[in-house]
């Protein structure tokens, strides 16, 4: 599309469909960290049945696993407060577990460097952006902090003349704890008995188990990251971020 | 510039230029990032013969001039690099084979941006730009092990529009901070030792050498300069030799 050809109205309306995806990515970014996850999947996906998101080791393909995955992180939230409690019962003693939920863990995941593109048709759209965050977590060491760098690449699809998420890859190539360095070995903590049930904590698998990004060792190949979106005038005539079926 | 008054469509279209030099810039940190440098110079950046001429790209000891230049540097000597990497890794460790799909083995680097601080030009020809990139370069040593830095710093940039799209024509990466990681910023040297900066190491010989930002002290210079609004390009502001401020320094 050239924009030359376009209208000042037209523009100022493609404007915006930018600005309210953006909007979108980061009321995304900031529900990681009021741990909103309970919400987040009815808040911000699609409605339909062809969602997906793929994480360092594979695809979560179709509404349930997603949502499953959400719904591992709330109860996984929940019984961390419950076990903050118990560890800290001078401070926290007396206080209702609701009031705790999401204590002990800030999972920041801050969004720049964005590149946007909107399907000619305006139906689809697509973005990527570099995620420098980090990850204050509760483990079987305790509360523990990492420096987590990735990027999401997202296709949002409209619906209801909203725009929703529709397949979205969060890769992270850096996750190191705070204070130590990606490039050597991990010094992990001791363990805690306070918090031993949480070495058996998983979240659920992917629904199509494959690596799709390696976190960083001096030992394996570079990176490589989804590349950003290229101008496009409807979604068939352009890559997707999607879980794709080998044949 | 304050008095030139734009029409509505002028406006929505300055306000698209700021967003298209917004997305070239990122697009650049993410071929940055896999190593595309080749592709970054054939695709980003200008390519008329005279921008190609008057192309720069610039860090705190100088500057290379002309796009060839940049390119034999930029894409010549990091390839060169990459390869004496890999052959160094692929002796040590047989198993990793050494072939072009491996170059890049045991690295990473990042240099993402924030902190957009955009100015088109009053004629629409140009447009300066200033980010803030809190990035890292990870190198492996060749024997299994490698060396991380954190490396942050000013990005500016000053963009030319070549037959409708916006292009890269000088770019300043201006490092303030490089320190390993799990190191405090307050233990860096205040005085780099002979050869043990490493982005200086790397940055080359440049075509003209020169203190272009210095971060000493953490005492910070407006260079790359955040742009302020204009009509046409003044080099003295830009990306370049010229642009660089001499009147500052406290030593």
């Amino acid at each position: 599309m050239n924009k030359a050809n376009l209208s000042a109205e037209e523009l100022v309306g493609r404007w915006e469909e930018r600005r309210e995806i953006k909007n979108l990515m980061g009321r995304y970014a900031v529900s990681f960290l009021l741990k909103k996850e309970a919400s987040m999947f009815a808040d911000f996906w699609a409605a339909r049945e062809d969602v997906c998101m793929g994480l360092n080791d594979g695809w979560y393909v179709g509404r349930e696993a997603i949502a499953n995955w959400f719904a591992a992180i709330d109860r996984a939230t929940a019984l961390k407060a419950e076990l903050l409690k118990a560890d800290l019962p001078d401070k926290l003693e007396g206080q209702d577990l609701k009031d705790l939920y999401g204590i002990g863990d800030f999972d920041v995941k801050p969004l720049g460097t964005p590149v946007i593109e909107l399907a000619d048709d305006l139906k689809t759209a697509k973005g990527i952006w570099y995620s420098q965050g980090s990850k204050a977590d509760v483990t079987e060491s305790g509360p523990v902090s990492y420096w987590t760098f990735g990027v999401f690449a997202v296709d949002f699809v409209r619906e209801d003349e909203q725009w929703k998420i529709w397949h979205l890859q969060y890769l992270e190539n850096i996750k190191t704890l705070c204070g130590q360095s990606w490039a050597e070995p991990e010094k992990p903590f001791p363990e805690l008995e306070a918090f031993a049930v949480l070495k058996d904590l998983k979240l659920p698998e992917p629904t199509e188990k494959v690596t799709l990004m390696e976190y960083y060792s001096p030992k394996k190949p570079m990176a490589r990251f989804p590349l950003p979106p290229v101008p496009y005038d409807t979604f068939v005539n352009t890559f997707s971020y999607g879980y794709e079926k080998e044949v | 510039m304050n008095t030139k008054v734009f029409s509505d469509d002028e406006q929505i279209r300055r306000v698209w230029d700021m967003e298209e030099v917004k997305d070239l810039m990122a697009r650049r940190a993410y071929m940055y990032m896999q190593d595309m440098r080749r592709q970054e110079i054939e695709m980003l950046w200008v390519q008329k013969p005279e921008n190609r001429e008057t192309a720069v790209f610039g860090s705190n000891w100088g500057f290379y001039l002309g796009l060839d230049n940049i390119s034999a540097w930029y894409v010549g000597e990091h390839g060169n690099l990459r390869q004496k990497q890999l052959d160094e890794i692929s002796k040590n460790d047989p198993a990793v084979e050494n072939k072009p799909e491996n170059l890049g083995f045991g690295s990473a680097i990042a240099a993402p941006l924030s902190t957009a601080l955009v100015e088109i030009a009053g004629d629409g020809k140009t447009a300066q730009g200033l980010w803030y990139s809190i990035g890292q370069r990870t190198d492996p040593n060749g024997d299994g092990t490698a060396s991380a830095y954190w490396v942050c710093g000013k990005i500016g940039a000053d963009f030319m529009k070549e037959d409708g799209q916006w292009k890269i024509w000088r770019v300043v990466e201006a490092p303030d901070i490089i320190v390993t990681p799990g190191d405090a910023v307050a233990n860096q040297s205040v005085f780099w030792e002979e050869g043990a900066n490493l982005m200086e190491n790397l940055f080359g010989t440049p075509t003209v050498s020169v203190t272009a930002h210095d971060p000493t002290f953490n005492w910070s210079d407006d260079f790359p300069h955040a742009p302020k609004a204009y009509y046409t390009y003044d080099p003295k502001n830009g990306c370049c030799p010229e642009g660089v401020l001499n009147d500052w320094r406290p030593y």
